[in-house]
């Protein structure tokens, strides 16, 4: 029963249904009135709030009878799966890093552990990682004048 | 006059040179399977921002429209389209190369997709202004059931789902009313963050969504191109005479066809293709060929996804409704430069409505030349790296996000979308039906609100009104009639 209501469906509506609570809850918060009926900033939010919500409730009921797996591997390889982890996990720590690190030592680190990752060849990795960092990055600030 | 003066323009270095780079650059992303030109098309708006918009439009129209065509390069060498539009042109483009006739093939698909391109650039043309002028007698109500409609079109034809796609558009529009309100700037669902504001950057939306998003579905999924084997004997390029004969009543019907299937907001390039390849096999005096290497077929694919093109553009800049998902990137790339579409844009920008056109007829031009020359070496491209790819998209979709507004939330919200894109693209949830919540929201409210107020709060005003009543009509009938088929025959999965 557990795994019938903890699909990916019924995760995914559950999250959407929480937003659209949110919004309606926040929504009650505009209280001025108007001309022309009672159409002031809540009332279009507070519609789709409904809207949404109730769609969502026919997605978590319809996704409880009809449970459909969508991240289900091709030929079961896992290694895919520690690949695409560790990938995102790069890109997470890539955005943290943004504001902190600069750019080019925090580019050429991410390329480099993502060619690494991916199974690229090391002279390789570590050629792109710094000819792509430093090319972005002289393209970036001296033709579009942008600081990165 | 103004024609010729734009023309004039396009063909100055500073702004020739950004669409020769536009072209070169769609290429290759659309010979390359998985890079879609919308994608590519959202990464490089905010870097053409640092441009004239004469400049910027140069770039990603050559983008635009070079991705669209070399979609079908991939297409007919490797049976697997570059860019979604491109499906119908595995029917028989393949076929023809395993026949022995890939340079054939190359051919029809470069010269079909030039003439179609023209065609639905000389409709946009011919259209557009007149459409424009009777487009700014609308009002509130016209324009509150021209957003709704668009959004219906979009989700009734955008996925197997119209649950979902009702859901994720509705959640689009929800997700465009967080910053200041419309009608008197109040602050909503900001949670404190400034720089929400303004709402939801749209931008690094698209970069996220389109960008990101797919290079995590196509590492999840493994994707990997096999290596391509160089062909060498391509054997001839241009079609003859006779060929070229046969191939015209079925590429005018489709030329027709395509043009209209554009119009309606939701359908592109991938269904105009189907259909017209349809159409064209019923009239062919050769229907059997059809799926088997059918020089018509070719013709009539490749030339209807580009023709689709100038029929998206006419709604997506007379009435500021995208027609698919590119042109939804295209409207912010004008809201970007400061320009609004819809009617007001050729009242007040009638001189860059001109060369936007005079850019897509030149575009054709460049790929016609491109795309012939490069016939026989078009197959390198397919030989690079995926994980090359991969990594240089992901870089240039932060670097783009930021660039944009040099705004950290923008890099966040770009990367969460990213990680939306992946898990919408894995559970079936159609992406254009957000994009188009999210674009078409302010419209739909800030129109809905003025409607209320001007007819004292009644509803009966967005039925009284003809327009509005028949656009409200076919947007209800756009979502019910796919439902009530359902309940009937219950033989798609809506959930």
């Amino acid at each position: 029963m557990l795994k019938r209501l903890l699909n990916a469906d019924a995760i995914f509506a559950s999250i959407v249904l929480a937003i659209s609570v949110g919004f309606y809850i926040m929504s009650l918060s505009f209280t001025r009135e108007t001309v022309g009926g009672n159409v002031n900033e809540g009332f279009f939010p507070r519609m789709l709030a409904v809207g949404v919500a109730l769609m969502a409730l026919y997605i978590i009921i319809g996704s409880i009878k009809n449970n459909v797996h969508y991240f289900e591997l091709k030929d079961g390889n896992k290694d895919i799966l520690k690949t695409v982890g560790i990938c995102m996990s790069l890109f997470v720590l890539y955005i943290i890093s943004w504001n902190h690190v600069h750019f080019l030592i925090k580019t050429i680190i991410f390329l480099l552990a993502m060619c690494r990752v991916l199974k690229l060849k090391l002279l390789f990795s570590v050629i792109y990682s710094v000819v792509f960092s430093v090319g972005i990055y002289m393209l970036f600030t001296q033709a579009f004048r942008i600081l990165l | 006059m103004e024609w010729i003066e734009s023309l004039i323009g396009v063909f100055s270095p500073s702004v020739l040179i950004f669409l020769i780079l536009g072209v070169l650059a769609g290429y290759v992303i659309g010979v390359l399977p998985g890079l879609s030109a919308t994608m590519a098309v959202a990464i490089l708006t905010p870097v053409t921002f640092w441009l004239r918009p004469d400049q910027g439009f140069a770039m990603l129209i050559g983008v635009f429209n070079s991705a669209i065509f070399a979609g079908g390069i991939s297409a007919v060498l490797i049976n697997t389209p570059g860019t979604p539009a491109s499906i119908a042109s595995t029917f028989d483009g393949y076929a023809m190369t395993q026949k022995g006739q890939p340079g054939l093939a190359l051919g029809l698909n470069t010269i079909f997709s030039c003439i179609g391109g023209w065609f639905g650039t000389l409709v946009l043309a011919l259209a557009a202004f007149p459409l424009a002028r009777f487009a700014l007698k609308f009002g509130p109500t016209e324009y509150f059931a021209i957003a709704i409609f668009g959004l219906a079109m979009m989700v009734s034809v955008s996925g197997k789902s119209i649950i979902k796609g009702l859901m994720i558009g509705y959640l689009g529009l929800l997700l465009s009313t967080v910053g200041a309100d419309p009608m008197f700037s109040t602050p909503r669902f900001t949670l404190g963050v400034t720089e929400l504001f303004d709402g939801i950057s749209f931008i690094p939306v698209m970069i996220g969504l389109f960008g990101l998003g797919e290079i995590w579905t196509q590492m999840y999924d493994g994707a990997n191109l096999e290596k391509v084997e160089r062909i060498t004997c391509l054997g001839r390029i241009f079609p003859t005479w006779k060929e070229f004969k046969a191939c015209m009543p079925g590429s005018i019907i489709a030329s027709i066809i395509s043009v209209f299937v554009g119009i309606i907001p939701g359908a592109g390039g991938d269904i105009s293709g189907i259909i017209s390849w349809d159409q064209a096999k019923r009239i062919s005096k050769k229907p059997e060929e059809f799926g088997k290497g059918s020089v018509e077929g070719v013709a009539v694919t490749s030339l209807s996804n580009n023709a689709a093109l100038g029929g998206a553009l006419i709604t997506m800049m007379t009435l500021g409704v995208p027609g698919e998902a590119v042109s939804a990137v295209l409207i912010g790339a004008l809201m970007m430069y400061g320009m609004d579409p819809g009617p007001s844009l050729f009242s007040e920008n009638a001189a860059f409505v001109h060369t936007f056109i005079m850019l897509m007829m030149v575009a054709y031009v460049l790929i016609m030349i491109i795309g012939l020359l490069s016939a026989k070496h078009c197959n390198i491209i397919l030989n690079v790296k995926k994980e090359l790819i991969w990594m240089t998209v992901i870089v240039f979709c932060v670097v783009g996000a930021f660039s944009m507004n040099s705004s950290y939330i923008d890099v966040v919200i770009m990367a969460i979308s990213g990680f939306a894109g992946f898990f919408f693209r894995k559970m079936n949830y159609p992406l254009g039906p957000i994009i188009l919540g999210l674009l078409l929201g302010n419209m739909a409210e800030s129109n809905f609100r003025r409607s209320m107020a001007m007819f004292n709060g009644s509803y009966t005003a967005f039925f009284t009104n003809p327009i509005s009543a028949v656009l409200l009509t076919l947007a209800a009938l756009a979502i019910v009639v796919p439902l009530i088929k359902h309940i009937f025959r219950k033989r798609e999965n809506y959930i």
